[in-house]
């Protein structure tokens, strides 16, 4: 078990965790019958930097490198889906990195049906479509979480607690310093606030992505309602590229325990 | 301010006695059918209708029973309630206790525990609830579904085992018999919450919390209620006719804005209980945060009944709209209540009270005498009765009686003459009835007929009556709230609710429900709502079985309405209480006269019975948040502003098609709603939304919240109990409010030497910085997802 990285708990990210690549989403046990919402675990980023101070600089200097690919990635991912969406018939070659993901987004798209009113397709018949729309499901109900919950940044040193900020979504602060904390350590728990919040608004702008990508592609559809069917589709696809993206990521990938 | 009483004499108050006397010799207040020109159902002594109600003698039914329970233990021992056994045994005729006592010990096992499956699929239902009790709503849905699937295979199963050494009229028969049973248990649950509504009435009610203003629909919320049986298009096409009252609903109940349709619209033949229950909605008192407050069902009584719109109305402020394939009528009604609620319309303070005083015809005279000049009374004081004020100023004018209440003015009053046109309208008269089948019922029944009729000993003619038809050419309605106190005049059933010897096979006397054509019409000329009677209205709808006058539910409804309050509001508590006690007591006779025949006569159980149906037939036709929009006490009341023409256009698919053919029908192409696929859409569509919802609530609370800024720094030893609240040992270290104007309070660390601790402010301002541009970035990112996702749900 390393002794350091950045692990997100508290929401279960589906198809694979955070689909940014910058957080290690630790699943949820499975809830108790009577769990609810309201008492389930809320979400909470946890840094874990190792005990030199050296070390621990060198993480964040290397997650915060990450953060900034991951946002480029997902500028890309958006121009890609701005691309597919033209009316003008698309082709790509093989040798497109994307050419895989796009071929399956634009599958999903023919499949919709063609006649005006008809639904008699029987969607997600196939089990990895069916997969998906259950993973999209699940995407956008933890992200109403994140959006309606605290947000909990939690640092640690060596295993030692540094301290904790609670961030409400209307964007209070209140953080809580371990009593005879380092006063070094302090400036690394504040970037594990900024990077936490960043991952959030990270997440926010994926579904936002997302949302906006059906939109597009619905015109090529051409049936009513393609925007939300679509949705499963393209979530997929931003979640498959960003993936696709970050195996071009230099070597900073490793310190992090990036996937 | 004045009350004009021209044209009619009230005469001196009578006599207790004679009062009864009145009463008693027409029992009823019945419609006047145009064909014969005669009472629908004529005046009958209380004895006989209760004769015509209550069939069979009750000593009969109590001898068989005896027979039964000793041929059959299985029976005796059933898990019924004593209600669900009495209705087994109300209508034993030979036949039924010949199937019964030939009943296998097996077949009677399978049959009593058929009878119980109502009271078990609650029970399961509950169960169920519990154990999926923290799943997404959606998902609970969706299996709920499942489990209602099987479990009505599981009945289907039972049945089949019991029906197989049968023949066809034992099944039959006894097919019959579950069913009345099932039907007897709803009606059970239906007395028990109308009971718990009364004892809710001095508290928060009609809600779980109080409200103080019932036009803020963000406290109420609002809902709209659509068939789920609709095709996909015929829905599209509506959903976007109504689109500007839905946005405007949307915007002002915000999280508690709710959208039925599809899987989670009216399905056919639900009950409301079955309806709330999928829904997970509790009994009593509306919780909006379950299912809002105002509910507008969209649809014809064959899509949702009535049943169900009574049922639903108790608890909630419910209205109806049903224009058919008239989408440019949905399209007008929308924009005016949104032009009457955003200061368009400005309304005098005028209130108008028409009632006919018909020659020979006592049901009138009692009307006249009884309903309309103790209103009259009423409101002429403004100040607080029933607990509702409303402000002074009001100009009220009654036309009652010979030479006043006539077709001409009634015309000139709906519209005609718009100086005569007031903001409030009541009318007191009989509604016009026609047979089943006749081609003139759906044009003319609950017509007002006028005091131009000369009575039952005249001859009726067609100008007597006051249709839809009759209106003005351009008689401009807007912003008018209409109260109808007509037989039939807001709408007609398919079958009889009245007059069928056992009530248990009510006869058609439509061939389908209906809502009736002047409303309708009142309506697509700019009235808001229009409240008034389905079916056969009573003279119990303002005089007691006892003969006193009982229009508290008229007074308060009208005081709420002349205050502004809502329609769906102003109903309650009058009207729908009034209904919820009326059936309370209704179920106390009944229990009474089953444990002891004797203990309750016919005539008393067949008045408070006849009053119990009367009451509960008062329904809202329009919206029930919309309301009268009065000129404010510094404005200038303003003519009605034009009501205008609001084209339509078809819903256009992506490839150019028009979704309608000619006449606005849907065509031949369309395929049939599947609930398997639509459930997938509605599902995706759902979960957006919902989130949507969270989004618009986050940023507006948000939008609340962005006036401060608060950042704490702490020092505690227990960080785990930090991520739970605030622990007990937490010192606040510093503390730093911003209001929005930049103005600042700061609260700095002292280090034990009692000077600022530096490091510790250092790290406090860097954690200030921060939370200042993450709040931007994070409202400007929700903002941009609700935008997004908004594009999604658009058609």
């Amino acid at each position: 078990m390393l002794d350091y990285g950045f692990t997100l708990s508290g929401i279960n990210l589906p198809g694979g965790g955070d689909p940014m690549g910058l957080w290690e989403v630790q699943l949820a046990p499975a809830l108790s019958f009577a769990a609810t919402a309201e008492t389930a675990a809320p979400p909470t980023w946890r840094v874990q930097l190792p005990a030199s101070p050296l070390e621990a600089a060198a993480l964040l200097q290397a997650q915060a490198q990450a953060h900034a690919l991951a946002w480029q990635d997902l500028a890309r991912v958006e121009s890609e889906l701005a691309q597919l969406a033209r009316p003008e018939s698309i082709s790509f070659s093989v040798a497109d990195p994307l050419a895989v993901e796009k071929s399956v987004l634009l599958a999903a798209v023919d499949r919709l049906p063609a006649s005006t009113v008809s639904y008699a397709i029987l969607r997600g018949a196939d089990p990895e479509e069916q997969e998906t729309v259950r993973q999209w499901d699940a995407f956008v109900a933890e992200m109403r979480r994140i959006v309606t919950h605290y947000a909990h940044i939690h640092t640690t040193i060596a295993g030692s607690d540094v301290g904790l900020t609670n961030v409400s979504w209307a964007g209070d602060f209140a953080t809580h310093w371990v009593t005879g904390v380092q006063r070094t350590a302090m400036p690394l728990h504040i970037q594990s606030v900024q990077m936490a919040l960043d991952s959030r608004l990270a997440l926010l702008r994926v579904a936002s992505v997302v949302a906006a990508g059906a939109v597009g592609l619905a015109v090529k559809a051409v049936v009513p309602g393609a925007q939300v069917l679509l949705l499963p589709a393209v979530w997929r696809f931003v979640r498959d590229v960003l993936q696709e993206l970050r195996r071009s990521w230099p070597a900073l990938q490793n310190l992090a325990g990036h996937t | 301010m004045g009350i004009s009483n021209v044209g009619f004499d009230f005469p001196e108050p009578q006599a207790e006695q004679e009062i009864i006397d009145v009463f008693q010799g027409d029992l009823v207040f019945n419609g006047v059918n145009g064909v014969t020109g005669q009472y629908g159902l004529k005046p009958m002594p209380v004895e006989e209708l209760a004769a015509r109600i209550e069939g069979r003698p009750a000593a009969e039914k109590y001898a068989e029973q005896r027979a039964l329970e000793e041929a059959q233990p299985a029976f005796r021992d059933a898990p019924l309630t004593l209600r669900q056994k009495d209705a087994l045994l109300e209508n034993m005729t030979p036949e039924r206790l010949t199937a019964l006592r030939g009943l296998q010990e097996t077949q009677a096992t399978q049959f009593v525990n058929l009878l119980g499956r109502s009271r078990a699929y609650d029970q399961l239902w509950e169960t169920f609830a519990r154990v999926y009790e923290g799943m997404d709503g959606l998902w609970f849905q969706q299996h709920g579904d499942r489990l209602s699937a099987m479990f009505n295979e599981a009945i289907d199963v039972s049945k089949q085992t019991l029906f197989a050494e049968m023949d066809s009229a034992q099944k039959a028969l006894l097919e019959t018999i579950i069913k009345e049973v099932w039907d007897t248990y709803e009606a059970e649950k239906r007395q028990n919450e109308l009971g718990e509504k009364t004892s809710y009435a001095l508290r928060s009610y009609p809600l779980t919390e109080k409200v103080t203003d019932p036009t803020e629909l963000d406290k109420t919320g609002w809902g709209i209620i659509f068939p789920a049986a609709w095709p996909e298009q015929r829905q599209q096409q509506v959903e976007a006719a109504l689109n500007e009252l839905i946005e405007r609903r949307r915007g002002q109940a915000g999280p508690l804005f709710r959208i039925y349709k599809g899987p989670d619209g009216y399905r056919p033949e639900e009950t409301k209980s079955r309806f709330l229950q999928r829904h997970r909605v509790g009994s009593g008192s509306a919780n909006p945060r379950e299912m809002p407050f105002y509910l507008l069902l969209v649809g014809s009584p064959e899509e949702i009944p009535f049943e169900f719109q009574y049922q639903l109305d108790v608890m909630r402020g419910v209205g109806r709209i049903d224009f058919g394939d008239d989408y440019a009528a949905y399209a007008r009604y929308a924009r005016n209540v949104v032009l009457a609620e955003t200061g368009n319309v400005k309304l005098p303070r005028q209130a108008a009270f028409f009632g006919t005083a018909n020659p020979g015809d006592k049901a009138t005279q009692m009307s006249a005498q009884y309903l309309i000049p103790p209103l009259l009374d009423n409101l002429r004081q403004p100040e607080a009765i029933l607990g509702v004020e409303f402000e002074p100023g009001w100009d009220f004018v009654a036309f009652v009686g010979q030479g006043q209440a006539t077709h001409e003015r009634l015309r000139q009053v709906l519209g005609g003459d718009p100086v005569q046109t007031p903001a409030l309208l009541l009318t007191a008269s009989h509604g016009m009835e026609f047979p089943k089948g006749d081609p003139k019922q759906l044009l003319y029944q609950g017509a007002l007929l006028c005091q131009d009729w000369p009575g039952p000993n005249g001859q009726l003619e067609r100008r007597h009556y006051f249709a839809a038809e009759d209106l003005a050419p351009d008689a401009n309605l807007l912003g008018m709230i209409v109260v109808l106190f007509a037989c039939y005049g807001a709408g007609t059933p398919r079958l009889d609710q009245f007059a069928s010897p056992n009530f248990k096979t009510p006869q058609p006397i439509a061939d389908k429900g209906f809502i009736a054509a002047l409303p309708n019409e009142l309506l697509k000329r700019g009235a808001l709502a229009v409240l008034g009677h389905v079916e056969r209205a009573w003279g119990y709808s303002f005089l007691k079985p006892t003969g006193d006058v009982d229009n508290q539910h008229f007074i308060s409804a009208l005081r709420h309405l002349l205050k502004g309050s809502p329609v769906g509001w102003a109903t309650d508590p009058g009207f729908n209480l009034r209904y919820a006690d009326m059936s309370s007591e209704l179920s106390v006779y009944l229990e009474k006269r089953q444990q002891n025949s004797s203990a309750v006569n016919d005539y008393d159980l067949t008045q408070v019975w006849t009053a119990n149906n009367d009451a509960r037939g008062y329904v809202v036709i329009g919206d029930p948040a919309a309301y009268i929009p009065l000129s404010k006490a510094d404005e200038t009341p303003a003519a009605r502003p034009d009501l205008g023409e609001r084209p339509v256009t078809p819903a256009m698919l992506s490839d150019g098609q028009a979704v309608f053919s000619e006449g606005g029908r849907p065509t031949a192409e369309m395929v049939a709603v599947d609930f398997s696929l639509r459930d997938q859409f509605s599902s995706l569509t759902g979960s957006i939304k919902t989130f949507t919802d969270q989004l618009a609530a986050a940023l507006g609370e948000a939008a609340r919240d962005i006036m401060t800024l608060d950042v704490e720094t702490y020092s505690t030893g227990n960080l785990v109990a930090a991520a739970q609240g605030r622990p007990q040992d937490a010192m606040l270290r510093a503390y730093t409010h911003i209001d929005f104007d930049g103005d600042m309070k700061v609260y700095v660390p002292e280090n034990l030497e009692g000077a600022v601790d530096q490091d510790v402010w250092a790290i406090h301002m860097e954690t200030v910085r921060e939370a200042q541009a993450n709040r931007a970035k994070s409202i400007q990112a929700m903002a941009e997802l609700a935008t997004n996702l908004l594009k999604n749900l658009k058609p």
